[in-house]
């Protein structure tokens, strides 16, 4: 079993991108915040759980990450109607990184611009690698939901990307 | 085809993009000193001391206002994730339904994106059977009860819903009858009982799901009462009760007062109002005439948008009534929702199945005899005996002959029931039936009480939503 150190320098190599991958899933930055300080309580008292040591740990935490970011966004769903067009809080993320790629940061910025039932499911799919079934098991949604959301999200980039195109075209 | 099928360059755009995106991630200093402070305090406690628990750990960090509110609301919902259990996790059978389902209902589908179905959790057991409500989507149009049955014998359920109506059984609201088989002809009631079995169900794996429509809740929000006292073939009594209300999706409900008529022989159509719901369209109708109030077939009035035809989803009509030589009758025709930002709608009808005023078709009771209504074709008697008959007519005047009687010959009337099918020729073939008459009695005519006839349109309103 891991010892302090080693699981806090595995820890503070995964934090920013575990971070992240709450943040896109739950789409606010108190929610992601919360998500991760939850999962790392859980890793904590399930370490006994890891299997196949440091090099196990990226992904096995990662899966603890995704599981309680689900878990609070079951738990903060309310029955009110949500505006289509509400895209995520702004990330107040206070360091961009200079080195952060274009490529990403617009592909980021497109998630963010998405229905929330579709980022929820582009950020478990393509951050969180879980399959449509599992995303609509965890999120209680029918499997038919999670296709669709999926492939509005897909349509909506594929036409973002075009827009792109046309305005950078000379 | 899948989705990332079909758009595999922006299915790996994203998750590459994504990728990367969160690879770039840092924490700001204080909040990476916090969770190293976590790990610390969980971990390096020295054994003399009792560990600290893991919640004040995290909550002495925590603690500011905003940080208690989020405390409060990861702590406090334990018992949802065991109750939203009855959704997917231990009903995977209901999920397959709610999906299927969503392919057609795009009603459902918007409700499902936006959180408006209202989670029930009432059940009810008796006879081994479990009768649970899952979910309510009420709306000002209608009201949508999502319920499933196990037990131990899937083909006793059946393959027919749970009949709400059998038994003694009834649905109440606010404690005022909503549906049962005793109820006043009251609007709302007839359409309730109009389409009581409206919905649809399946049998998944054994487990019995299936969906409820009925009218609208009379009110914004109250108490549901169901008393299911029959589950296919099984007695039996299961009564469930919860609290609904209509008033989240009501205010996101156009509902448009009209004034337009559409003028038939015999009397006139008048669109009065159109409710304009995210889960649904619903048209309403009123007819007055001295002709008997038309049969609108679904799917014979159109709604049309720009973006295109909305599919029908069924008619509703009130019971005729005369009022000096005036029939009235009262329809609700209900279609899938229009899209979002319409303007205007067109209200489109090809054809209505109209009543010919006080005619009847009389027909000697033997084979070859014919007789007419007016200019429409003849119809002859092929078959007669005693307790059957087959008659025939032409199918090209669009003429139909309903509410079949045979006739003794002491002139007492007996009701008959009758079946038509066409025999690919251009004729319709009717047989009719009847019990046994009374010994000594012999059948010497059939009677046709009503006599409609398919009228062609078109006739067309336009209605603006704004």
């Amino acid at each position: 079993m891991l010892d302090e150190e080693a699981f806090l320098s595995l820890l503070k190599q995964q934090e920013g991108r575990l971070y992240r991958i709450a943040l896109a899933i739950t789409g606010s930055d108190a929610d992601a915040w919360d998500a991760l300080q939850d999962a790392v309580e859980a890793a904590l008292c399930n370490l006994h759980d890891l299997r196949g040591g440091e090099e196990a740990f990226p992904g096995w935490i990662k899966r603890i990450v995704v599981n309680r970011s689900i878990n609070l966004l079951r738990s903060r769903r309310r029955n009110i109607p949500v505006d289509p067009s509400t895209g995520l809080e702004p990330s107040p993320d206070p360091l961009p990184l200079p080195q952060e790629s274009i490529a990403a940061r617009e592909i980021w910025g497109l998630v963010q611009e998405l229905d929330p039932g579709q980022r929820e499911v582009v950020a478990l799919r393509y951050l969180g690698d879980l399959s449509l079934e599992e995303i609509a098991q965890r999120l209680e949604l029918p499997l038919g939901t999670a296709k669709s959301r999926l492939h509005r999200a897909l349509v909506r980039l594929r036409e973002q990307v075009a827009d792109e195109q046309r305005r950078i075209a000379p | 085809m899948k989705s990332e099928e079909m758009f595999p360059r922006e299915a790996e755009l994203l998750r590459q993009g994504l990728q990367e995106w969160a690879d770039e991630g840092s924490l700001p200093s204080e909040r990476s000193q916090a969770l190293e402070s976590l790990v610390r305090q969980h971990m390096g406690a020295p054994a003399k001391e009792p560990k600290r628990s893991r919640v004040p750990a995290r909550r002495r960090w925590l603690w500011s206002a905003a940080a208690a509110v989020a405390v409060a609301v990861i702590t406090v919902p334990v018992a949802v994730p065991s109750a939203r259990a009855w959704v997917v996790e231990t009903f995977p059978a209901l999920a397959s339904f709610l999906g299927e389902q969503m392919e057609v209902e795009q009603g459902w589908a918007w409700a499902e994106e936006h959180g408006q179905f209202q989670e029930i959790l009432a059940s009810a057991e008796d006879q081994g059977y479990t009768f649970r409500v899952h979910r309510v989507l009420a709306d000002p149009t209608q009201t949508t009860i999502i319920y499933s049955v196990e037990g131990p014998d899937a083909e006793a359920m059946g393959a027919q819903a749970p009949d709400f109506l059998a038994d003694g059984g009834g649905i109440r609201f606010n404690g005022e009858s909503f549906l049962s088989p005793s109820s006043g002809a009251s609007r709302i009631i007839e359409r309730v009982a109009l389409s009581s079995s409206s919905g649809t169900h399946r049998v998944i794996d054994g487990v019995l799901v299936g969906s409820l429509e009925i009218a609208a809740l009379p009110e914004e929000s109250g108490t549901l009462e169901i008393d299911l006292r029959q589950i296919g073939d099984v007695k039996g009594d299961w009564p469930v009760s919860f609290a609904v209300t209509r008033a989240p999706l009501t205010a996101l409900t156009r509902t448009i007062q009209v004034d337009q008529v559409l003028h038939v022989d015999g009397g006139d159509f008048r669109v009065t109002q159109l409710e304009v719901a995210p889960t649904q369209t619903a048209v309403h109708l009123r007819y007055e005439g001295t002709a008997p109030a038309p049969d609108l077939i679904s799917g014979a009035v159109r709604l049309i948008t720009p973006a295109g035809p909305i599919e029908p989803r069924g008619v509703t009509a009130s019971t005729d009534f005369s009022q000096t030589g005036v029939t009235a009758a009262d329809y609700v025709l209900d279609f899938q929702p229009v899209p979002e930002g319409t303007e205007e709608i067109s209200l489109q009808v090809d054809d209505m199945v109209m009543p010919l005023t006080g005619q009847k078709l009389s027909l000697p009771f033997q084979v070859g005899a014919a007789a007419a209504v007016g200019d429409l074709p003849e119809v002859t008697v092929l078959e007669a005996d005693d307790t059957k008959a087959v008659v025939s007519w032409s199918c090209a005047s669009d003429a139909d002959y309903e509410f079949w009687w045979v006739i003794d010959d002491r002139g007492e009337a007996y009701p008959a029931v009758a079946s038509g099918r066409t025999d690919g020729a251009g004729n319709m073939q009717l047989d009719i039936s009847w019990d046994p008459l009374p010994a000594e009695r012999r059948p010497v005519a059939l009677e046709a009480r009503q006599v409609t006839q398919r009228v062609e349109g078109p006739w067309e309103v336009q209605i603006p939503l704004n």
